[in-house]
């Protein structure tokens, strides 16, 4: 249950466009950490590869910043970092890939996004811990997009 | 009404909120292949920077203005891989390494020791010969990386713009 000031800062953030700061690794090279962000609010259809921040699935305080990968309704499939939508192979000019991309030790490499989850990942695929680690992320997770401030 | 937003958006978020980029793969996973890049982004700073042409006294000021821009990019991207291959090597040293792995390779604090002077020495200059030096380095320490793990590697081209080659492991034959 979040704290009152939690969903304030929740639902005032990506209205007031407010500004952020990323710390850590995992969306290099786009991202560096000490970047500066601003949030703005989700579109009604959050595009994929638009840049998202979104509540941490294991920290619900915490605000992570990843990539959206993978819509409602879409089959993902992942190898070694390198994803494929529906069947297709996804062009990710701003991914960085590795021969071993974590998540590939995990028996399932395919999942199914429901109604209103989402596929989030970090563009530095050996440095990231995203939904190949924590699975889809539903729609009421999202908090805002992000943009360079 | 976008004036009166910023406004309000300082006021309510003095401090920027802080957004985590994760990277704590609980599966024990690395990699030097990123820091092998981001010293050849080094090594190709450092070419692009000796390849722009240096303004004299025939120099006008938009020509001066357009060199000057493109020199403090030029420095400032060759720091953020520069610092980038540290942090990357920081993380293999730290965390990948082991008392065991010391007891095979003597050397691996030594040489790691170096390769961060070295980063910081390319940081520091504009120097090609550091930059190169620098990804030699880096790439011994792939191989020893590798070799930890009982994985051979081989050198190939790095078919960018920089030259030079990349270090990358060769899976064992099934």
């Amino acid at each position: 249950m979040p704290t009152l000031r939690q969903a304030v800062r929740r639902w005032f953030a990506p209205l007031l466009r407010a500004p952020a700061h990323v710390t850590g690794p995992s969306m290099e090279p786009a991202l560096l950490p000490g970047t500066r962000l601003q949030l703005t609010s989700l579109r009604r259809m959050p595009r994929r590869g638009s840049v998202v921040v979104l509540e941490a699935p294991d920290d619900p305080g915490r605000w992570d910043v990843k990539r959206l990968i993978g819509l409602p309704g879409e089959l993902i499939e992942w190898q070694a970092g390198q994803f494929s939508i529906n069947g297709t192979p996804l062009q990710e000019p701003y991914a960085r890939l590795s021969a071993q991309g974590p998540g590939d030790h995990q028996e399932s490499r395919t999942v199914r996004l429901g109604p209103r989850e989402y596929f989030v990942a970090g563009d530095n695929r050996p440095s990231s811990r995203d939904s190949r680690h924590y699975g889809p992320v539903s729609r009421n997770r999202l908090v805002a997009e992000a943009e360079r401030a | 009404m976008n004036r009166f937003r910023s406004w309000l958006a300082a006021r309510a978020f003095r401090r920027p909120i802080l957004v985590h980029a994760h990277c704590d793969v609980p599966c024990g996973i690395y990699d030097p292949h990123t820091a092998q890049i981001a010293a050849l982004g080094v090594v190709r700073m450092n070419q692009l920077i000796a390849e722009l042409p240096k303004p004299g006294p025939q120099t006008g000021p938009q020509e001066l203005e357009a060199y000057q821009h493109k020199l403090a990019r030029y420095t400032h991207v060759k720091e953020i891989n520069a610092e980038a291959c540290k942090h990357e090597l920081r993380i293999i040293w730290g965390d990948y390494f082991t008392p065991e792995h010391l007891q095979k390779f003597p050397d691996l604090h030594g040489l790691f020791w170096e390769t961060m002077k070295l980063a910081s020495k390319t940081r520091q200059e504009v120097n090609l010969q550091a930059a190169q030096d620098l990804l030699a380095k880096v790439q011994r320490i792939a191989e020893i990386f590798w070799k930890s793990k009982n994985v051979e590697v081989r050198k190939q081209p790095s078919l960018q713009k920089s030259g030079g080659e990349l270090l990358y492991p060769v899976p064992a034959a099934k």
